[in-house]
């Protein structure tokens, strides 16, 4: 398997930080708020990425504004 | 064979130690005691032969057994208590002996009586070349060491003695506390929840931080009640029990510490759930050998320095452990029923005097040279001697002076007697072991010792003196879920594995015999955020219940997990984007790659399982892609070029979404191409929005001088300054420059009041700044004054300036620092170097001296000292990058100074390269 022809090969982002909605409704929900203040880039429908660096507030005003997201990546939950 | 040659071998070390021991005693001795032993054996023969009769005869096991035939009772109780330990001082034996019946004089003349018979040895102290003196009446005799040769010791075996066993007393007291082992089990169950969830901080020295432990105190108490104040004794009770618990766990290996904190162990819930029996019997074994002194926990005593020869009486770490298995014994010994606590004392005291403290301190044989130089009955050596029978090392508390002095022959009750009731009222109490008996509810309350103890059913267990004792059972389930949220477990703590589930998932509200937990979303959450999924949480709470989970319960337990999967918030993800949909198709359907990409999150973005993004990379370029490798935990420097304040431009190599968002919060995008990468234009409109949405100058001037790749030009930032609106409006007005003479100064002119208002600011000595209206007025009053005025300035650099040592070697052709410096500067200037002066900082200015470094070139840089008023500007040849305490140093010729110097990076304002 080679992917030599491609325009351009893989990207591979680490550390980044990511909301994932249940659907695309949500996420122009929680995107209304805070966390839209800080959209990187928008890679579908329901999955952004964010600023990575904001995550803490990002988490603080999803609490805060109602939401009990599902946590990944953390270290004590 | 080798059984029968064993026991010669033990009979010859037993009559190498009479003979080492006989050899002592003084010749006359010898003699009477084999007249004693055998009359007229003495009649020819020397003191060697005389002793190798006495050993012959003090082995023999059929005369021992006659000899004590002989003996009361009361002798073979002494001699039973001083085979036990194998050698007991005179000291032991007198207060062992002591009893209602037997006086101090009594216990001696009995002794003194076996010493004659030859069934007690006397041995010295160790001191070599004085022999053992036998009268036992002597003052200093109660540090002499008695011991029964092997033979007596022998016989002793199936004889009686006078000790009548222990009775139960016949009035039960009043007030009982009964031991619960199940209140340890909460405690420690409650203890490990806590250590598991927040830990325990520690000290430096591995001591539990206080306000940790109040947390911790709080926590055991359910939270809702405050722990008692911190100098009251309750305090002192309850931070005693936690610090027992907590070496209890520390003992079971139920604790694990690192440098900073205490945590539960892996495997805390296994050792809660084993059933009680075999749970107490771990505990129990474990605090026969705790790292915790009962004997600190005294009240009553003091403890001391002791500074003097040897360590002191305070009981070490063994001797507790010995001391705590001479108890068990005694209670093992003891019948069941309650047992008077001051009986138990006295029967330790009889049978073990020894078991805590010994009554003759071990000192180095030096020491007893030291006294018996003056012999015996010498004021000072007998002081001396006597100053043995004092405990050392604690006193009485509530006394001072010599009155608080403890005596051994004396105050057993008061130290060994209070150990022993200490034991039982603390540690075997909250063991689960005995049960407490007070004389009322105020002695109890007052903190006075109990007065009776008696086993309880697992104390007996333990002890060896009752089987097993049965479970409890509980009938039915053991869950009750209330509609209102509430988790009622019955029997909580003979459920302690259910318990343990419902911390994951429900908050406690308490927990006893019972234990309340509510059901809330914040717990609920919890509990998803740990691993639960909401098919076990109802798992557990059915198949537990005695009734049917309530359907609002479990209709609210889905809306919450509904919510919860809602949004899903990834910290530190990993992805993977591939050019297309087909192309990660075909690595999701590697075997190799597709198991690091756990889910595809849009056609062609997947996510990477975490930490295996090296391993997704390495296996992308054995497929011969290149992979694009962006970590934005690391925040590169110098990808971006500004080649005017209104211009940024990202080379394509650089370019990435996270720079492009950072970018666009205060630019605007121009131009995008893939071969010239992208473009953006900072304008005062551009500025003016990101302060709107919380964006200072600051941190854009911060972003930039760190990303760009020359760092910022005084002139850019002066400009982004500007359009920022960071400043505030410059002011200005026409005004006129007045310069005086070296004749005058402007002292002279503002002390005439009349000139004073006429001057807008004086600038220095000889310069003058005055507001174009008043020139008229003050030219007139100048002129007036004789002052004649001439237009223009005469105003001379600052450089040409010399003092008179300057004048005199530069008419002496030699050069000066100021030439010097003047030189370099001034081609600098002339080159327009000073222009380029750029404000570096950090890495930035560290990779630009490096460069010079590198291409040889010399550096103007401007430079001044933390103590220095002014900046000064050198130019310095780089030898050498230096990083010495975390900063960094430049090594160098200054051209200025002529010489080798040092300059520190962080006092260096400006640098330029500088034009040969």
């Amino acid at each position: 398997m080679t992917e030599a022809s491609q325009p351009w090969g893989a990207r591979l982002y680490r550390n980044l930080s990511l909301i994932e909605c249940a659907d695309a409704a949500t996420l122009s929900e929680v995107l209304a708020g805070v966390a839209g203040q800080h959209l990187v880039r928008r890679l579908s429908p329901t999955v952004v990425v964010v600023d990575h660096s904001q995550h803490e507030q990002i988490l603080k005003a999803l609490r805060k504004a109602g939401y009990t997201p599902r946590l990944t990546g953390e270290d004590r939950a | 064979m080798s059984e029968q040659a064993g026991e010669r071998s033990q009979q010859t070390v037993a009559q190498e130690r009479l003979r080492g021991a006989l050899e002592q005693y003084p010749a006359v001795e010898i003699g009477t005691l084999l007249e004693t032993l055998s009359p007229g054996a003495t009649a020819n023969r020397r003191k060697t032969e005389r002793i190798d009769l006495l050993i012959r005869l003090l082995s023999d096991l059929a005369a021992a057994r006659l000899a004590l035939g002989t003996l009361s009772p009361f002798a073979r109780r002494l001699l039973r208590v001083a085979h036990r330990r194998g050698r007991l001082s005179l000291a032991a034996l007198l207060l062992a002996g002591q009893d209602q019946h037997h006086s101090e004089e009594t216990v001696r003349d009995e002794l003194q009586d076996l010493v004659r018979r030859g069934v007690v040895i006397v041995e010295g102290n160790g001191t070599s070349g004085t022999k053992v003196p036998l009268d036992l009446s002597h003052p200093t005799a109660f540090l002499l060491y008695l011991w029964v040769p092997q033979a007596i010791g022998e016989a002793l075996i199936g004889t009686d003695d006078d000790l009548a066993p222990l009775t139960p007393i016949a009035q039960p007291p009043a007030e009982v506390v009964a031991g619960a082992f199940a209140l340890l089990r909460r405690d420690l169950y409650l203890a490990l929840r806590f250590l598991k969830q927040t830990g325990l901080r520690l000290t430096k020295v591995g001591e539990p931080h206080r306000a940790d432990i109040r947390k911790l105190l709080s926590a055991m108490q359910g939270g809702g009640s405050a722990p008692p104040a911190r100098r009251s004794d309750g305090a002192a009770l309850v931070e005693g029990r936690l610090e027992f618990l907590l070496e209890l766990l520390a003992a079971t290996d139920m604790t694990v510490a690192d440098e900073q904190h205490l945590w539960a162990a892996a495997d805390v819930d296994r050792f809660l759930n084993s059933p009680e029996p075999e749970l107490a019997r771990r505990i129990f074994d474990a605090w026969l050998d705790l790292r915790w002194s009962e004997f600190r926990r005294l009240n009553d005593l003091a403890i001391e320095s002791w500074t003097y020869s040897g360590a002191g009486d305070l009981p070490d770490q063994a001797r507790l452990g010995v001391a705590r298995r001479a108890i068990i014994e005694c209670l093992t010994a003891a019948p069941s029923g309650w047992i008077a606590i001051t009986d138990l004392s006295e029967r330790l005291r009889q049978t073990a005097p020894e078991f805590l403290i010994d009554r003759v301190p071990i000192y180095p044989p030096s020491y007893y040279n030291y006294y018996q130089h003056y012999g015996h009955d010498n004021y000072y050596s007998s002081r001396q001697a006597l100053e043995q029978i004092y405990y050392r090392g604690f006193a009485r508390a509530d006394l001072r002076s010599r009155e608080r002095r403890l005596r051994k022959d004396q105050d057993w009750a008061d130290v060994e007697g209070a150990f022993i009731a200490q034991v039982i009222a603390e540690p075997l109490s909250w063991l689960g072991l005995v049960d407490l008996g007070y004389q009322s509810v105020k002695h109890r309350a007052d903190g006075t010792p109990p007065q009776a103890m008696r086993l309880t059913e697992l104390g007996q267990y333990l002890l060896g003196k009752n089987l097993c004792p049965a479970a409890a059972v509980t009938a039915g389930g053991s869950l009750i879920v209330q509609p209102n949220f509430e988790v009622l477990v019955l029997d909580a703590l003979a459920h302690l594995d259910l318990v343990a589930q419902l911390d994951s998932f429900a908050e406690s509200q308490s927990l006893d015999r019972a234990a309340i937990y509510h059901l809330t979303r914040a717990s609920v959450v919890r509990g998803l955020g740990a691993g639960w999924d909401l098919t076990q949480i109802i798992e557990v709470l059915t198949a537990h219940s005695r009734e049917p989970l309530p359907q609002n319960v479990q209709q609210t337990l889905t809306d919450w997990t509904r919510e919860y999967e809602r949004v899903h918030l990834y910290r530190d993800a990993e992805i993977l984007e591939a050019p297309d949909a087909a192309t990660l198709d075909r690595w999701l359907s590697d075997p190799a790659l597709g198991l690091l990409l756990p889910r595809r999150l849009t056609p062609t973005v997947a996510l990477v399982r975490r930490e295996t993004a090296n391993e997704v990379a390495s296996i992308l370029a054995r497929f011969g892609v290149a992979t694009k490798v962006t970590n934005y935990a690391l925040d590169q420097p110098q990808v971006l070029v500004m080649p005017s304040p209104a211009q940024i431009q990202i080379a394509p190599e650089y370019d990435d979404p996270y720079l492009r968002f950072r970018i666009e919060r205060f630019a605007d995008r121009q131009a995008d191409s893939e071969d010239e990468g992208v473009a953006y234009t900072v304008s005062p409109a551009s500025l003016q929005r990101a302060k709107a949405a919380g964006q200072s100058i600051d941190d854009i001037l911060a972003f930039l001088g760190y990303k760009t790749q020359m760092g910022l030009a005084p002139d850019t930032v002066l400009t982004l300054r500007g359009w920022s609106g960071f400043f505030q409006p410059f002011q200005y007005a026409h005004a006129c420059v007045v310069e005086l003479p070296p004749t005058a100064n402007w002292g002279d002119i503002v002390r005439v009041k009349a000139l004073r208002p006429l001057i807008l600011r004086i600038l220095s000595t000889n310069l003058a700044l005055v507001a174009e209206a008043d020139w008229p007025k003050l030219a007139a009053a100048l002129q007036h004054r004789g002052i004649i005025l001439h237009e223009g300035l005469q105003i001379q650099p600052t450089m040409d300036k010399r003092s008179a040592a300057q004048q005199m070697a530069a008419d002496l052709g030699l050069p000066t620092g100021r030439d010097l410096l003047a030189g370099a500067v001034g081609r600098q200037l002339r080159s327009g170097q000073r222009e380029q002066l750029r404000s570096l900082q950090g890495s930035q200015l560290v990779d630009f001296i490096s460069n010079a470094l590198e291409t040889e070139q010399p550096l103007v840089i401007k430079y001044q000292k933390p103590n220095e008023r002014r900046a000064t500007l050198r130019t310095v040849e780089p030898h050498e990058l230096e990083v010495r305490g975390g900063l960094y140093y430049l090594h160098g010729f200054c051209r200025a100074r002529q010489g080798e110097r040092v300059f520190r990076l962080s006092n260096i304002l400006g640098v330029a390269l500088a034009a040969e």
